[in-house]
């Protein structure tokens, strides 16, 4: 990789005292240790279907209703007041008063073998219908974005617990020294509950997402500041590592020893990354099918990492609380989003590594079959619905071509394998070779976990065989 | 339902012959003592008696409709009947129910009760061990004794260099110069160590340090967190925590202060405003959140921090269910709870109903007075707004002048337009812009940054900060069912826990009461929890490893007779002055000793459980940028007042930083070296380095910092533009004031940085590193800022050893 690292007299005088070299120190805290060490693996009871997650999350909450829901009696009584049981004694965000219903205004068609409707604004993603997996029944305890977001990454409402893809690097560790077990992008506005949503709560630190940025550096302070060369900086590091590692002769401090690590670590992150996030060894036909935009460069990327063995990828896009003025709202994020999602699947597939990665679509809740404010149709949007909505899945080892639970007529209440935020972690573990009853970490005197202390199932109906 | 006279009639039932059995054949599948699913038991009398997690009564004697047995099993709802599934209790055995509980419902007391877990009982004033071969003071004889008894030999003293240094980090936060050091190896009186203690612990520096824990557990921030994440003014909080503690309150005092000091007699402004304590928590002013549950979520954050703190429980898995392992029940969750429950609600809906615009703190709110300091800290500020006004005014004159300005316009734009700028606000050119359609970058920007100075500058002006105040009329607070706040099981009044010393018979039942309940001296937890705390603050690890948990969940103590001892002492004998309790441990010859590595008692004890070595560890986030400011010469000591936003990378904050304050406008002038306390603590957005460095965003009680070690670390201490600019300073210095020649310097920068002289071989290391730049073509300024940057890196340096 970088030749004078070999040349370089200081390095040669180090590793010469040291022997074998410092790369493989750099497997320190990220690689295979925390977990694994101190629970021989007691978690992994099932065989692995996914290696990698790349986790979607569409900040603010799609209508299902006007993506995946196809309700012709919600079209019906479009405009017209809303039957009581809809609103009485339940609890929005905005919805007050007898509101009216609002029909989805966008054509909705059944897409390849499996049949599963999507509508007109995701035209790319009905090529890949046959690869996808629906959760039509999933329900949240929230309706405000904060909570609930924090809910849907965290398993708790409040903050202070570790996100999902902290977890995951926490019991499985990661397959690349190269490059952070959990990366994080964002395009458009950032999710309400901010960083809570990748920081590892109470599990240490080194679990917590790296946030890759699209404007200075990729993560901060990655780049050397001005006037040093990487031939400078590398020099300086064997400096610094030497001192330490006299350090270490003379205290034996283990941890001297992972500092050294971590070093290393890091000036390997400062070719990785670059490297990772320059597109340039892409095909024209690649970039081609994924489109243009931040978050189709981030679905891009994301691909690259979880081919470099990156654990878990989130990508947050935000903007989807449609409060008002859907319509507008709605076609311009979807166009944002069909195409790089479809690729994304698509491309995976090609590559081989559509079975050993889990790509998992949702947001913090679903949007109301209720109509909020204006009623026109370029000013009309949907309030914030906790009590059913959508999410799908695709690839690390679930049914492909699937639909799963369903919600009534009007979709204001799920009808059928009713599926709780839990569930849909439990699952996500499952499919990652992790009980989530064992995966445990001992915090104010308690095993905790992600799915916390109430009951949590695997949704065995959508694993594939 | 069954009648007293048919009681009468009713042949005798006898518990074991007739009741038991029921029980076993339905109940104790999911009722006995180690599931008590629900938080119902029915195999033991004490478990039958204990109110259910929804705070209802099993069995009422005389009395089978009250009593929730007979309810569910009698019930003919799915969701109600018990059992769940499987066969029905007959109705000869629901008449055998009836019949015993009209006749009272005897129940043979089995005498089974839960053990009395350790740390409920009050530490007593343990004798210290009489051992003559062992040097030292208390401490010493209690850590030498079970030393002897594992047959581990100590460590001996560290060299005076290494413990200077960690005397210094440990009391004041700060390495000390070379001037200290040198004065200090100097004088070899044994007086001399004593001496330094007693001046560092008088040093005003002392608060800044030990300020930093007791804020983690105060999760003292300066923002609302949650979706908006708005700033909020809350730092005279702060600077009445670094008072205290250099004042030495006594903790009894600094907790009831905090918890309830606005209802205290004739209470002064800084009574008042210490009860921000409780104000600390999270408030979610997202558009659409229901104030009341919102009001619910603070006052079970601040029953949870009260047990972390005081009690070291973790009571919140009360909050739903009866506590599994540890005698609290759900009805006492919500009777501590009651406590907190009679503040005035603190957030409402903005204007009408259903809107988007979010809700407003209404919480009640005190105007602190201003010092000096904080109006000179105010006019910078309030300059710079100045030039933001006067920038944003020529950018709106420039659009102004290069636009075609339509006929259409409203009046009240044609009027603005006719004005000058000089005569216009931010708003008005903002309306003037939109209204004649022009796209300006430059102006939109420097509009939003002018407005968040303005936000600034207000809320200093005001500057009130979020006090504790009671309603004069009670809020009735009910046992919230499995933690939902709609679900109201019975109603309960202000309690505590029975398992726990009696509430003091002199105390008021409110607020007040309870906090001296929290640090009575018959408390068996307050002085233990304290103790330990400092011991993981001194030595790394506590004396209990698990600091937030002492109930049966957490870890035995390690020597638990000298948790007691210095609880005790503490308690009792030191009048609660954490002064006195440090000082205790400073003196100690355990806090002295070297912190190498001996072979033969590692082997026996690996983790240093019994304290043969003294642990270095890494130094908490705010130390390593403060040490390394004070290194460098760029520590500006300067102490109290509004918070501090030093540099740092605009990507940072824009796209997190939530619905308010979208740009960090970073403070320019010597503020931004100023120590790490005085940082400002956003919620969702923290500053970078304390980010990296494991310091927790503060939105719940930490007891414990993490202390990781990664490559982000790495890169922060090679790369945040902050770390270089005072590597370049330390560079500087090395060659301004580490004298002539390099062995000289390289002396002076091993002594300022480490508080130790380089040994032959490292500065042999930095003498060829010398030369060999030399020989590459480096200036002297390049090849000292590269001695600092190597120097600031270290794991050393970053470590108190």
């Amino acid at each position: 990789m970088i030749e004078y690292l070999t040349n370089s007299s200081t390095r040669r005088r180090f590793l010469g005292r040291t022997g074998a070299g410092i790369g493989s120190l750099a497997l320190g805290s990220l690689l295979q240790k925390d977990a694994s060490a101190a629970m021989a693996k007691s978690f992994q009871k099932v065989a692995p279907k996914a290696k990698s997650v790349i986790f979607l999350h569409m900040t603010g909450a799609p209508s299902q209703l006007d993506l995946f829901e196809h309700k012709p009696e919600l079209q019906k009584y479009d405009r017209q007041y809303a039957p009581k049981e809809l609103f009485e004694g339940k609890r929005f965000s905005f919805l007050r008063g007898t509101p009216k219903l609002l029909g989805s205004p966008y054509q909705f068609q059944r897409c390849g073998q499996s049949g599963a409707t999507i509508s007109e604004l995701l035209p790319n993603l009905r090529t890949v219908a046959d690869e996808l997996c629906f959760v039509k029944s999933m329900h949240t305890t929230e309706f405000n974005h904060g909570p609930a977001q924090l809910f849907f990454h965290t398993g708790l409402n409040r903050q202070g617990n570790p996100s999902i893809g902290s977890w995951t690097t926490y019991g499985l560790g990661s397959e690349t020294e190269n490059l952070p077990a959990y990366v994080v992008f964002m395009d458009g506005a950032a999710p309400g509950a901010g960083s809570n949503l990748w920081k590892s709560g109470f599990l240490p630190s080194v679990h917590q997402g790296v946030r890759f940025r699209s404007e200075g550096d990729p993560v901060l302070y990655l780049n050397n500041s001005s006037g040093y060369s990487m031939k400078e900086r590398r020099a300086t590091l064997d400096r610094i590592q030497a001192l330490n590692q006299k350090n270490y002769e003379t205290v034996g401090d283990p941890e001297i020893q992972t500092r050294i690590g971590q070093y290393e670590m890091a000036f390997r992150m400062q070719t990785s990354v670059p490297e990772l996030v320059d597109l340039g060894d892409e095909s024209q036909a690649t970039i081609e099918m994924y489109g243009t935009g931040a978050f189709a460069e981030q679905c891009l990327k994301a691909r690259r990492l979880v081919e470099r063995g990156v654990r878990f990828v989130e990508l947050f896009k935000g903007d989807w609380d449609t409060h008002n003025g859907q319509d507008e709202k709605l076609r311009n994020l979807c166009s944002d989003v069909d195409q790089p999602i479809a690729a994304l699947i698509k491309d995976l597939k090609q590559r081989g590594l559509l079975d050993q990665t889990l790509v998992v679509w949702g947001a913090e809740f679903g949007r109301t079959p209720m109509l909020q404010g204006n009623e026109a149709p370029d000013k009309c949007g949907r309030d914030h619905q906790k009590d059913a909505f959508t999410v799908f899945m695709a690839g690390g080892g679930v049914k492909p071509g699937y639909t799963h639970g369903a919600t009534n007529a009007l979709g204001n209440e799920i009808a059928e394998d009713p599926t709780q935020v839990r569930d849909l972690h439990a699952t996500m573990m499952h499919l990652l070779g992790i009980d989530h009853e064992s995966l445990t970490f001992r915090f104010q005197g308690l095993d905790q976990r992600l799915t916390g202390t109430e009951e949590a199932h695997v949704i065995k109906q959508i694993l594939a065989s | 339902m069954g009648s007293p006279n048919d009681a009468e009639t009713a042949p005798v039932v006898d518990f074991d012959r007739d009741i038991a059995p029921i029980f076993e054949a339905y109940c104790l599948d999911c009722h006995d003592s180690g599931t008590l699913k629900g938080g119902v038991g029915l195999e033991t009398f004490y478990h039958a008696q204990l109110p259910t997690d929804a705070g209802d009564r099993l069995i009422v004697p005389k009395d089978t409709h009250a009593s929730v047995l007979m309810h569910v099993i009698e019930s003919t709802d799915e969701d109600v009947q018990m059992p769940p599934k499987g066969a029905r209790v007959s109705p000869e055995e629901v008449r055998l129910l009836k019949d015993w509980i009209n006749q009272g419902a005897v129940w043979p007391d089995d005498g089974w009760r839960p053990p009395v877990h350790w740390s409920f009982v009050k530490p007593e004033n343990v004798e210290v061990p009489a051992l003559p071969e062992v040097t030292g003071n208390e401490i010493d004889k209690f850590i030498g004794a079970q030393l002897l008894e594992a047959g581990i030999p100590a460590n001996g003293k560290a060299s005076s260099e290494n413990l200077l240094r960690r005397l210094y980090l440990d009391t004041i936060g700060l390495p000390p110069t070379v001037e200290q050091l040198t004065a200090f190896l100097a004088d070899p009186s044994p007086q001399a160590y004593q001496a330094e203690v007693d001046k560092l612990l008088s040093s005003p520096n002392f608060g800044e340090k030990w300020a930093i824990p007791w804020l983690d557990l105060a999760r003292y921030a300066d923002s609302e967190g949650y979706q908006k994440d708005v700033p909020r003014n809350m730092w005279p909080y702060r600077d009445w925590v670094i008072r205290a503690i250099n004042e030495d309150m006594p903790f009894d005092q600094f907790s009831i202060e905090q918890l309830a000091g606005d209802l205290l007699e004739n209470p002064t402004i800084d009574q008042k405003v210490a009860t921000a304590f409780n104000r600390n928590s999270t408030l979610n002013l997202e558009a659409g959140t229901d104030p009341k549950e919102d009001h619910f979520k603070y006052v079970v954050d601040r029953t949870n921090t009260v047990g972390s703190i005081w009690l070291g429980l973790t009571v919140a898995c009360a909050q739903c269910h009866n506590h599994k392992y540890d005698p609290i029940s759900a009805k006492e969750y919500y009777e501590l709870f009651a406590f907190f429950n009679n503040t005035p609600m603190e957030s409402e809906q903005k204007g009408q109903e259903m809107t988007m615009a979010g809700l407003d703190h209404i919480g009640p709110e005190l105007a602190v007075p201003m010092s000096d300091g904080d109006r000179a800290f105010l006019q910078v500020e309030e300059k710079r707004a100045r030039d933001l006004l006067c920038d944003l005014r020529n950018q709106y004159r420039t659009i102004l002048s290069n636009a075609s300005i339509p006929d259409q316009l409203p009046k009240k734009i044609r009027e603005q337009i006719a004005k000058d700028a000089g005569e216009l606000g931010a708003g008005a050119m903002l309306d003037v812009v939109r209204a004649l359609k022009v796209k300006d970058q430059t102006f939109v920007s420097t509009f939003q940054k002018e407005t968040i100075m303005r936000a600034r500058i207000n809320r200093l002006r005001q500057n009130k900060v979020r006090v504790m105040v009671e309603m004069p009329e009670v809020r009735p607070t009910f046992v919230a069912k499995r933690g939902d706040f709609l679900t109201k099981g019975v109603q309960v009044q202000p309690a505590t826990p029975d398992s726990l010393h009696p509430f003091p018979a002199d105390a008021p039942s409110n607020r007040l009461g309870l906090a001296q309940w929290l640090v009575s001296p018959e408390s068996p937890l307050v002085g233990r929890t304290f103790v330990n705390r400092m011991w993981i603050e001194i030595f790394g690890q506590g004396l209990v490893t698990t600091p937030e948990e002492f109930g049966s969940q957490g870890a035995m103590p390690t020597h638990p007779e000298l948790l007691d001892w210095l609880s005790y002492q503490f308690v009792h004998e030191d009048g609660f002055s954490l002064k006195r309790a440090l000082m205790r441990i400073l003196l100690s010859e355990t806090y002295q000793r070297s912190r190498a590595v001996n072979a033969e008692a590692h082997a026996l004890d690996p983790n240093n459980q019994l304290v043969w070595r003294h642990l270095g560890h890494r130094l908490n986030a705010e130390t390593i940028r403060d040490q390394a400011l004070h290194i460098s010469g760029l520590l500006v000591d300067q102490k109290f007042g509004p918070n501090v936003r030093p540099y740092q990378p605009a990507s940072v904050w824009g796209a997190t930083a939530g619905a308010s304050e979208k740009y960090w406008l970073a403070n320019e002038g010597q503020e931004r070296h100023r120590r790490g306390v005085y940082t400002l603590w956003r919620r969702n957005n923290h500053y970078p380095s304390f980010a990296n460095f494991d310091a927790p965003d503060r939105s719940l009680c930490v007891v414990q910092r993490d202390r990781s070690n990664t490559p982000l670390q790495a890169l922060t201490l090679l790369n945040d533009p902050a770390f270089i600019e005072m590597a370049k300073a330390f560079g500087a210095r090395i060659r301004e004031e580490g004298g002539e020649d390099l062995d000289s310097r390289i002396d002076w920068a091993f002594l300022t940085a480490l508080s130790r002289a380089p040994s032959d071989q490292e500065k042999n290391f930095l003498k060829d590193t010398f030369s060999e730049m030399k020989t590459e073509g480096s200036s002297d300024e390049r090849i000292f800022t590269e001695f600092a940057t190597i120097l600031l890196n270290l794991h050393e340096t970053i470590t108190r050893s």
